[in-house]
């Protein structure tokens, strides 16, 4: 089998395993909506850690990424724990990272060279710019997912569903929840390159969405399985449609968890 | 007698406190010598929330000292925690479909120990032991979402016996349950109080089902207007500065549900 399709198949191998976990964690510590409420920030994340990339040759732009999507996460964090109305802080982090979107975009393209076919990788990914260190990143991500998960699984389920009861009972809350917002940046980090910034908060949920629907349990396995297959199966038939990864990804998914829907809807109350 | 309590009881001294940028607390001063099974009582708003949350240490006064057993709730919140269990106001927990009873129970235990934080045949037993005190032995493996408030109540104390707290202090545990669950709940609260000495504070709006404990009844509205027996704090003249609607019918007194008075 030729080298590029290996190549490929393993990220998305590997990337189907990030999602899976991160949705795992996501679910369980109740903070789903808060990981969709950051795709803006996502985008502007990528497109200027492609921007940073290009300008300076040394800074990857998955460390801007992670630096981006934990500053926003933080933000917000600390804005609604001073009682501002979720709705502002969202309303300001989402305009903030339009800016920021919007002069990154401006940057690439008239600043950097090769600056569109960036700025295009940036925002839907290929499994083409993956190299040999990215997919060692993308297992030590991996890595890093599944033990905070071994490790934390009860406190996050403890803190979701009271963290005032779980402050009196002597738990650090707040450092909870910044491990997950951690573990959400490093995921999204790691992954935007093969799926771009525009999926990658999507897939996310998805694995989520389809354990709970169709099988009706949250357990990591399961959501493995759902996450590994849909990326699988996706990767397969941008392969033989020789089209984008991304987008097949994406549809595969939302075809899915459409079906899971129906399903439930139909026979599963 | 405030000083002499030190690590024997809770002092509360003149502590004012904000809540949802409302004064809620105002020069609340209070002492209670352990052992005791004591009552917040009084209308919506007056206060019984906060006060709670400021003996447990979520919530930090504007002014005032407090003591919970000699420690500072605030500043020496890792001590204290392995002391007490809290059981929050009904409806502010998001039960959901992946955390089981056992598990909640087990987080009460274990969240008094360092992590790594993994369930042995140790804490295993807790569980069953703490699950058998609340009678929910048989529902281990049932998740939050699908139990009736007061089974909810029940797993909650659980979670807090599993610590063997010296004290339990519990935001509205009453609240939203039926006659029997209310009955039920009181017993075992009595039961825990009595069999393994835990002292208890209760906010409630309602005594009925604990009136022959005998309880120390608080009667807050924002200020402690009485704290004593029943018998000393539960007058008419008191109950008038607690709850301003109070009507008085051929001799009938009736205590309709009220909240403090806006300032």
């Amino acid at each position: 089998m030729d080298t590029a399709i290996l190549l490929g198949l393993a990220s998305v191998i590997l990337a189907g395993s990030v999602f899976s976990s991160l949705g795992y964690v996501l679910t369980i510590s109740q903070t789903l909506v808060f990981a969709v409420e950051l795709v803006h920030s996502l985008v502007a994340a990528a497109l200027f850690g492609a921007l940073i990339e290009a300008a300076t040759g040394v800074v990857p732009m998955q460390l801007v990424i992670f630096l981006y999507s934990m500053s926003i996460s933080s933000l917000v964090a600390e804005l609604v724990r001073k009682n501002v109305p979720r709705d502002s802080v969202v309303a300001f982090t989402a305009s903030l990272s339009a800016v920021v979107t919007i002069a990154s975009l401006w940057g690439l393209i008239y600043v950097t060279p090769l600056g569109v076919s960036r700025a295009l990788g940036a925002l839907w990914g290929s499994i083409l710019l993956v190299t040999p260190s990215d997919l060692t990143y993308l297992a030590i991500v991996v890595i890093a997912v599944v033990t905070v998960i071994v490790f934390f699984d009860l406190e996050f389920k403890y803190i979701s569903f009271d963290p005032d009861l779980a402050t009196a009972s002597g738990l650090n809350v707040r450092a909870y929840y910044y491990l997950i917002y951690a573990t959400t940046s490093i995921s999204l980090s790691a992954t935007v390159k093969i799926y771009g910034s525009v999926l990658a908060s999507v897939l996310v949920v998805l694995p989520s969405i389809t354990a709970q629907y169709v099988f009706k349990r949250v357990e990591l396995p399961i959501y493995l399985v759902s996450g590994l297959t849909i990326s699988t199966i996706g990767y397969l038939v941008s392969l033989m449609l020789n089209t984008q990864t991304s987008l097949c990804v994406g549809v595969i998914s939302l075809a899915v968890v459409t079906l899971g829907v129906t399903l439930r809807w139909l026979y599963g109350r | 007698m405030v000083e002499q309590l030190g690590r024997s009881g809770i002092e509360v001294v003149d502590v004012y406190a904000s809540y949802d940028n409302h004064l809620a607390l105002e020069s609340v001063s209070f002492s209670l010598n352990s052992p005791f099974y004591s009552l917040l009582l009084g209308p919506n708003g007056a206060g019984k929330t906060t006060l709670i949350k400021v003996l447990v240490g979520l919530l930090k006064p504007l002014k005032g000292r407090v003591s919970v057993y000699g420690f500072n709730p605030l500043t020496e919140k890792n001590s204290l925690s392995k002391l007490v269990g809290y059981l929050p106001q009904p409806g502010t927990s998001r039960p959901s479909s992946f955390i089981k009873i056992r598990d909640l129970v087990a987080m009460g235990y274990l969240s008094t120990k360092r992590p790594p934080r993994f369930v042995s045949d140790e804490v295993e037993k807790v569980v069953s032991d703490s699950l058998r005190a609340v009678g929910l032995e048989d529902l281990a493996d049932r998740y939050l979402n699908s139990l009736s408030s007061g089974e909810l109540h029940r797993a909650i104390i659980a979670s807090t016996i599993a610590r063997s707290p010296r004290l339990l202090l519990l935001d509205e545990p009453l609240a939203s349950l039926d006659f029997n669950s209310k009955c039920e709940l009181a017993e075992l609260l009595l039961k825990l109080h009595r069999d393994r000495g835990v002292d208890i504070i209760m906010s409630t709006h309602e005594i009925t089902h604990c009136a022959y404990f005998n309880p120390v009844v608080i009667l807050i509205n924002r200020k402690v207007l009485a704290y004593g027996s029943m018998r000393e704090v539960l007058t008419v003249d008191n109950l008038r500065k607690a709850y301003p609607s109070i009507t008085e019918v051929s001799g009938l007194t009736i205590l309709a549900e009220d909240h403090a008075v806006k300032r």
